[in-house]
């Protein structure tokens, strides 16, 4: 497995519903590798949050390996689980999840301030450069709900980023934006990438969000039916792109 | 560390502030309940610290020791009736020179509780002997004025036993009595009395004055103690009237409060109730059952002010009562009139009343230098009978109003011993020798006692007729008992100290010492096995000195059901709030919040609204505490000035108070937060990928 960050070993999960199993993830092996931006699309129902909460460490996989950042969730207790979501991962909510009592410099900075260790000069420093890199400085003293969608995504973008997180998870991170914001989102995510070589995974069901990653694992039914990596084209689009969008699926 | 503590305080304000009504409430109820416990908490220890004061600078003193061997607990103020057993310190002497030994202890002072019975007057008795006087003096006007005395009561008397002829079984009795009667009321008697007053005097003693009433049998109760000491060591105890006993001598000492509630003229104590009412309460007579009977029962009790008075008084005060209320008549219907009072003409009538009636009258039964007898049932079941002087009256400093602070008379200690007829081995066999020749029957105590002080009234028999029971209580001829006449003697300190005394109350330089001083003196009377217990004055008062921890109980309980539903109600918009929270929760769980950061943001959050109300609730009640602390409680009760150490409690709080009160709160709040954190702690990090806002 070596430089993957990112490994998925034939993981299971199944959710008890009442007297059922709902098997939302039946077999999946994915390899990650550090500094990739990939998109983890499908119809509703076919997994994708499953996955990315079991590679956020959110969830633990009912059977397989899942492996992020060199170490085995399996293996690791609440705590240690904890401590990897801080130190290892950024999270992009597609609710955007802000801290509504604090401010934007605040949201931002609470990662930091979890995390301990700097002095407040270098986290005001950190956090001002950041909030300048998804240009919101004129809005540091906002409060979240005195901004529009999209701004609040850019600050839980500045919140993932700014602890220097290995990966970073974004679970539909436009579905609450409309579709030209949630373009220039996937942008500066994908800039990022570029310049930061922070691994970049997100979930989408958009087609137009999907073709702007640069590899598509296609869900379905809890299992990967397309995975441009594999398929050895290094470019969006091509038969990943053209499965989803035989599918009728509507934006909700 | 530092850095999250930052976050976490950060958090809590901005969450306080964004969820107003859950913190309003929460933050109500924390400052409500800080406010009461600070006020009630307060109240109860300034009640609890005058009430201390009033026990124990008037009888008390901070501790007291009794025999180790009583059955019964030492309860001063109440719960003690008579016959309890409360063992006896055989040699006070010992015990004051080991306890006075111990540090802190400032003088230990005996004391014992002797109830007994004394005679008040007979109004014919005493017009007899002003006769005798007169005719001894050849006071002819004197004369004259105690014969018209003597045939108004000849007649009262008649008319008495006609009520008795009428209802009796067997009349002959009354038949007789009235036929003696009539032979005084018969101007050939007087005429004749002028003549050879001599014989006259025979008939009136032996034949008149056995019909009258015995006089009323009067009940004491009296606090043998060390006078010199109890005057020096309790500073509330002051004379009135009169001087204190002198050192050395015998004597008794009259509590002005239990002298005004039971031993003063009837007509006087109705129209000191009626004041207290109408004055000092200001109620109103008219429509008030209460009181238009109890000028209905003075109006009742017109002859005895009629009786007690010399007919040149009588017609002194006749001229007068025509010009107060400006009609003619005969002096008794005006005195009826007179008494029957209403709400107008009340202050009027209670001013002309101590003015000019009291002074033509025996207001109190027992004047300042009387000699009295006084009669009790000893220890040992006999009956005793001395006769002691009664040198003054006394009150309680602050205390006037109070009932509790009359409860006791004072005596010397001597004559304390005598009326509780301790007797040495030696002596009870000599009684018993002299009991089998008389064919006297041990009696019993407890028989003895109901022989001797009847049912449960207190006092007054005022115009009860003479009955049989009555007449059965002439217990000095009826039993023998020979009465002693201790007044002239006199004793040393000497005397005082080197003998029995029934309990001792022990007085500290610093009070505030008092459990300290408690060990340090049991462990003095352990080492010279003195074979004492020690109680303090809490314990000893009885009920009253517990109603404090009951008031405490009762607060408390109060205190627990209130913390109980703020327990509740906190609990509930708290897990209201967690809940609304869940997003937040996970959210920062996602991030990499850990549980513990969690918890302490929840109780933080508490902790703060806590602090915060909880200051704003101490400082209403420190506000309250010294406005009240300023003008004062009134007490409306008696009882309550007897609580309160005075007419008004001046209420203070202490330091003490206001931390208790924070601290109880703080912990109540953050009681009642525990389970709400304990929520938000298994909020899952997953919880954030479910939120929709
Ligand atoms: N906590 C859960 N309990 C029971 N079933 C669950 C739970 N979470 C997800 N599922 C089920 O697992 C399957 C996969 O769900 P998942 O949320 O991963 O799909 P998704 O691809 O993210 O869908 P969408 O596009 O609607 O977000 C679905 O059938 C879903 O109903
Ligand atoms: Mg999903």
């Amino acid at each position: 497995m070596s430089s993957a960050i990112v490994e998925l070993n034939d993981v299971i999960k199944d959710y008890p519903l009442g007297k059922l199993t709902v098997h939302a993830v039946r077999g999946v092996s994915i390899r990650i590798e550090k500094g990739e931006f990939t998109a983890i699309a499908g119809p509703s129902g076919s997994g994708k949050t499953t996955i990315l909460n079991l590679i956020g460490c959110v969830d633990v996989p009912t059977s397989g390996k899942v492996s992020v950042a060199g170490s085995l969730t399996n293996d690791l207790g609440d705590r240690a689980l904890t401590a990897l979501r801080l130190h290892k991962l950024g999270f992009i909510f597609q609710s955007f999840n802000l801290i509504g009592v604090l401010n934007v410099f605040q949201n931002v900075e609470f990662p930091l301030l979890l995390q301990g260790g700097m002095s407040k000069g270098e986290r005001a420093k950190r956090v001002d450069r950041i909030v300048e890199e998804v240009g919101l400085t004129a809005h540091v003293k906002h409060r979240p709900n005195e901004l529009s969608g999209g701004q609040r995504q850019r600050v839980a973008i500045a919140r993932a980023l700014v602890t220097n997180p290995a990966i970073i998870l974004a679970d539909e991170p436009t579905a609450n934006i409309d579709s030209a914001t949630g373009h220039s989102i996937i942008e500066l995510m994908k800039q990022i990438n570029d310049e930061q070589k922070t691994t970049f995974i997100f979930s989408t069901h958009d087609q137009k969000v999907m073709e702007q990653a640069r590899r598509i694992i296609l869900l379905k039914d809890g299992v990967v039916v397309d995975d441009n990596a594999q398929n050895g084209d290094g470019q969006a689009s091509g038969a990943a792109g053209e499965k989803l969008s035989g599918t009728d699926e509507v934006e909700e | 560390m530092i850095s999250s503590l930052r976050v976490l305080l950060l958090l809590t304000f901005r969450s306080l502030f964004s969820h107003k009504a859950k913190s309003l409430i929460v933050g109500g109820i924390i400052a409500f309940g800080t406010f009461l416990l600070i006020v009630g908490t307060s109240l109860l220890d300034s009640v609890e610290a005058s009430m201390e004061e009033s026990i124990t600078e008037s009888v008390t003193g901070q501790l007291q020791v009794y025999s180790a061997d009583a059955r019964d607990a030492l309860s001063l103020f109440g719960g003690m009736a008579m016959g309890e057993d409360i063992g006896e310190i055989d040699d006070f002497a010992k015990v004051k020179e080991v306890l006075e030994a111990v540090p802190n202890v400032k003088s230990v002072v005996p004391m014992g509780i002797n109830n007994s019975t004394i005679m008040g007057g007979n109004d014919f008795d005493r017009v007899l002997g002003e006769l005798q006087v007169a005719v001894d003096t050849s006071d002819a006007a004197g004369v004259s004025d105690s014969i018209e005395q003597l045939r108004n009561l000849a007649a009262y008397m008649a008319s008495d036993y006609e009520n008795r002829l009428a209802i009796a079984a067997d009349p002959t009795e009354s038949q007789e009595a009235l036929d003696t009667l009539k032979t005084v009321q018969d101007d050939a008697f007087w005429t004749d009395f002028k003549l050879h007053p001599a014989k006259g005097m025979r008939t009136l003693e032996t034949k008149i004055a056995p019909l009258s009433d015995d006089g009323r049998l009067l009940f004491l109760r009296s606090l043998g103690t060390d006078l010199t000491a109890f005057a020096k060591n309790f500073d509330r105890f002051e004379i009135i009237e009169g001087e204190r006993v002198p050192e050395g001598k015998r004597g008794f000492l009259l509590n002005k409060r239990l002298d005004d509630r039971f031993m003063k003229n009837i007509v006087a104590r109705g129209f000191d109730s009626l004041h207290k009412s109408v004055v000092e309460d200001g109620d109103k007579i008219e429509g008030d059952a209460k009181l238009e009977a109890l000028v209905a029962q003075n109006v009742r009790q017109y002859q005895r002010i009629l009786f007690e008075m010399t007919p040149a008084d009588g017609r002194a005060l006749r001229t007068e009562l025509a010009r107060l209320l400006d009609e003619d008549g005969e002096l008794k219907e005006l005195l009826k009139t007179f008494l029957d009072v209403d709400d107008d003409n009340f202050l009027e009538r209670y001013t002309f009343f101590y003015d000019q009636i009291a002074p033509k009258i025996q207001l109190h039964e027992i004047n300042v230098g009387d000699t009295v007898t006084m009669r009790t049932i000893t220890s040992s079941g006999y009956f005793k009978a001395i006769n002691i002087k009664c040198y003054g009256r006394f009150q309680f400093k602050g205390l006037e109003k109070s009932d509790l602070s009359g409860m006791f008379n004072l005596i010397d200690m001597i004559s304390y011993r005598d009326l509780y007829g301790m007797m040495t081995d030696e002596q009870r066999a000599e009684l018993s020798q002299l009991k089998e020749d008389v064919g006297v029957k041990a009696v019993k105590r407890e028989d003895a006692e109901a022989a001797l002080f009847g049912g449960d009234g207190p006092v007054e028999s005022a115009s009860t007729p003479k009955d049989k029971s009555h007449r059965d209580f002439d217990l000095d001829s009826r039993l023998k008992v020979e009465v002693q006449d201790v007044s002239g003697d006199t004793f040393t300190q000497e005397e005082i100290d080197h003998g029995m005394a029934r309990h001792a109350a022990i007085l500290l330089e610093d009070p505030e010492r008092i459990d300290e001083t408690q060990v340090a003196l049991e462990a003095a009377i352990a080492k010279n096995d003195l074979n004492l217990k020690v109680v303090d004055w809490q314990e000893a008062s009885g009920i009253v000195g517990q109603f404090v921890i009951v008031f405490r109980v009762v607060l408390y309980i109060a205190i627990a059901i209130i913390f109980l539903v703020a327990l509740v109600i906190i609990n509930n918009s708290m897990v209201m709030a967690t809940v609304d929270r869940i997003g937040e929760i996970g959210t920062m769980r996602a991030i990499g919040a850990k549980r513990g950061f969690v918890l302490a943001m929840f109780l933080l959050e508490t902790f703060s609204l806590g602090m915060c109300t909880g200051t704003l609730g101490a400082g209403a009640a420190v506000g309250l505490m010294f406005w009240l602390g300023k003008v004062g409680i009134p007490a409306t009760t008696d009882v309550l000035v007897f609580f309160f150490g005075g007419p008004r409690l001046y209420p203070e709080v202490g330091m003490i108070n206001i931390l208790f009160g924070l601290v109880v709160i703080v912990l109540v709040s953050l009681i009642s937060t525990l389970f709400p954190a304990w929520i938000a702690t298994r909020v899952q990090p997953i919880e954030a990928m479910q939120r929709r806002d």
